[in-house]
């Protein structure tokens, strides 16, 4: 990840959507929100970097937090200044936090030294004394875009580029040549600022004191827990050892942002894993024995579910909306922060009234658990479901039926996409929608393709 | 490291490359490179006939790039926000 996007010094203060001061607000803080939300991407790439760009510019930098947005008192040059000190602070501390937590990150800077961009001419414009002498210098001093770039090519890609190191041109004050390692000024390390101490998180906390939200997805303000810690979704799963439920354990093991899976069932699911805990439990009527093991959770995934084929209609009702409200009601009361997401299947009939049993049975089961007291309920309508992984389904003639089906599903997939989705579709799609909510409480196919 | 240059880079197939602002300037400079020693590169700016236009530019020194221009990558990021592997099928679409 490049962290390249800049504006320089721009001659009338101007804000960001969210209000933020536009320099600080594009250099930096839009960089700060995305590195938090692709973290967990990155980490599961081979050796990932995050290139921060700072400046020259940061020299004289300094993190105005009495007036960080630059309302009492704008400066262009100032504004600029810190903007640039912050993403070098940023790369320097995503270092340590990547050291001390083990996320296996490489957390660079680079600068260009002075190239010959449109960066100038989209800030102060072609009429600011940093033009004219720009202007003047430019033969001596600077170099081509090309040639500025190389630092940060070298921070991205070079076996020889260190963690938490910073690099720019190697000639007279860093303003042209080679890369080769940059000047950090002392202020750039100031761990009051960039954030060793509980004091402090500094530089970081930035985003925090905006206290300002994305449109959608988490806020700014959620976000430090993510570079402070290791992120804690603790998740309950239900129907861990069901196909879809395999598949949901399989996302739920692999993702970063889920601290722990308790996987409650009658059967244990056969896996190992240090995320994993598992209880036996054989009468789903009555969670009382183990009461006190449901709570804590941030999210439950109800994959739990039979097939209503040969099933008489209280039978299934039983199995279907008895079991679950049964467990839904628990787990309301003893974690009222809790997303809960259950799944379903589509052409569920929320009217409770139509002519097909299953149907109508489902639908008086989501409609229940969306008014039980959860911080949010999603129900999650796949069509037709593609085991991936390996992931087989217990229903014997479910499986028979996949596994004649599966090319007919890949080739659906391909001319109607929103109908397939994947078990590990929609796993992932879980872990998403608990974190970050979803604008409707019912997901169809295409919404958790989409997702 | 002494001057060390483009020359230097390691063949970077099978590598993704998320690059902000690269529709012009540094960002562009350093896209271009990337994609030319084999990377999947993302370019991201607010300008799309320049996101465009810099697609073109790339792939015309580098007929085999792979490469996508996203308006902004919180778009790409929402579509498939868990999965490296999912940037490049997405930037394939985006590309045509």
């Amino acid at each position: 990840l490049i962290n390249n996007a800049g504006v320089m010094s721009l001659p009338v203060r101007q804000a960001t959507e969210d209000g933020f001061e536009m320099q600080l607000g594009t250099n930096y803080l839009g960089h700060y929100a995305l590195t938090a939300h692709l973290l967990a991407l990155l980490r599961r790439g081979h050796q990932p970097r995050v290139v921060n760009l700072s400046s020259l510019a940061h020299r004289s930098g300094k993190i105005d937090f009495d007036d960080l947005h630059g309302l009492r008192s704008y400066s262009p040059w100032k504004a600029y200044t810190q903007s640039k000190l912050a993403m070098l602070m940023f790369a320097l501390e995503l270092q340590r936090r990547s050291d001390a937590a083990g996320w296996g990150l490489m957390s660079n800077a680079a600068h260009p030294g002075f190239a010959r961009t449109d960066l100038i001419a989209n800030g102060p414009g072609a009429s600011g004394l940093l033009w004219h002498v720009s202007r003047l210098l430019q033969p001596y001093v600077s170099h081509s875009a090309a040639e500025g770039a190389l630092p940060t090519l070298f921070a991205a890609v070079s076996p020889e580029a260190k963690a938490g190191g910073y690099y720019g041109p190697n000639g007279f004050y860093e303003m042209k040549g080679p890369p080769a390692p940059a000047k950090i000024m002392p202020q750039a390390k100031d761990p009051a600022v960039a954030g060793g101490g509980p004091a402090a998180l500094g530089c970081l906390r930035h985003a925090d004191r905006c206290n300002v939200r994305f449109r959608r997805g988490r806020g700014l303000n959620a976000q430090p827990t993510e570079f402070a810690t290791e992120p804690a979704m603790k998740v309950i799963l239900f129907g861990a050892t069901g196909m879809v439920g395999q598949g949901v354990l399989r996302e739920c093991l692999l993702d970063p942002g889920v601290e722990s899976v308790l996987a409650v069932g009658r059967s244990p699911t056969g896996q190992r894993n240090p995320k994993l805990h598992e209880i036996q439990h054989r009468d789903f009527m009555d969670f009382s024995a183990i009461e006190s093991e449901l709570a804590g959770f941030d999210a439950c995934f109800f994959c739990l579910g039979v097939s209503s084929v040969g099933m008489d209609e209280e039978r299934y009702r039983h199995l279907t909306h008895d079991i679950t409200l049964a467990a839904a009601t628990v787990l309301a009361k003893r974690n009222p922060g809790m997303v809960f997401i259950y799944v379903t299947g589509r052409g569920t009939d929320c009217t409770e009234q139509g002519r097909q049993m299953w149907a109508r049975v489902k639908g008086k089961t989501e409609n229940d658990l969306l008014k039980l007291p959860f911080k949010a309920a999603y129900m999650f309508r796949p069509a037709a479901i593609q085991p991936l992984h390996g992931i087989r389904s217990k229903t014997a003639w479910y499986q028979a039926v996949y596994v004649v089906a599966a090319p007919v599903l890949t080739l659906l997939k391909r001319i109607a996409p929103a109908y397939v989705t994947t078990t590990e579709q929609v796993g992932r799609a879980m872990i998403t929608v608990a974190r970050d909510g979803y604008p409707r409480p019912v997901l169809e196919s295409e919404d958790i393709n989409l997702v | 490291m002494t001057d060390w240059s483009a020359a230097d880079i390691p063949p970077l197939n099978g590598r993704t490359a998320v690059i902000t602002g690269a529709t012009g300037g540094l960002g562009y400079e350093t896209a271009l490179t990337l994609a030319g020693a084999g990377a999947e590169v993302v370019v991201t700016g607010r300008n799309e006939a320049k996101g465009r236009q810099a697609l073109q530019n790339i792939r015309n020194q580098f007929p085999n790039a792979k490469i996508a221009y996203e308006i902004s990558i919180w778009q790409s990021y929402r579509r498939s926000p868990t999965s490296p592997r999912a940037l490049p099928p997405r930037m394939a679409r985006s590309i045509s």
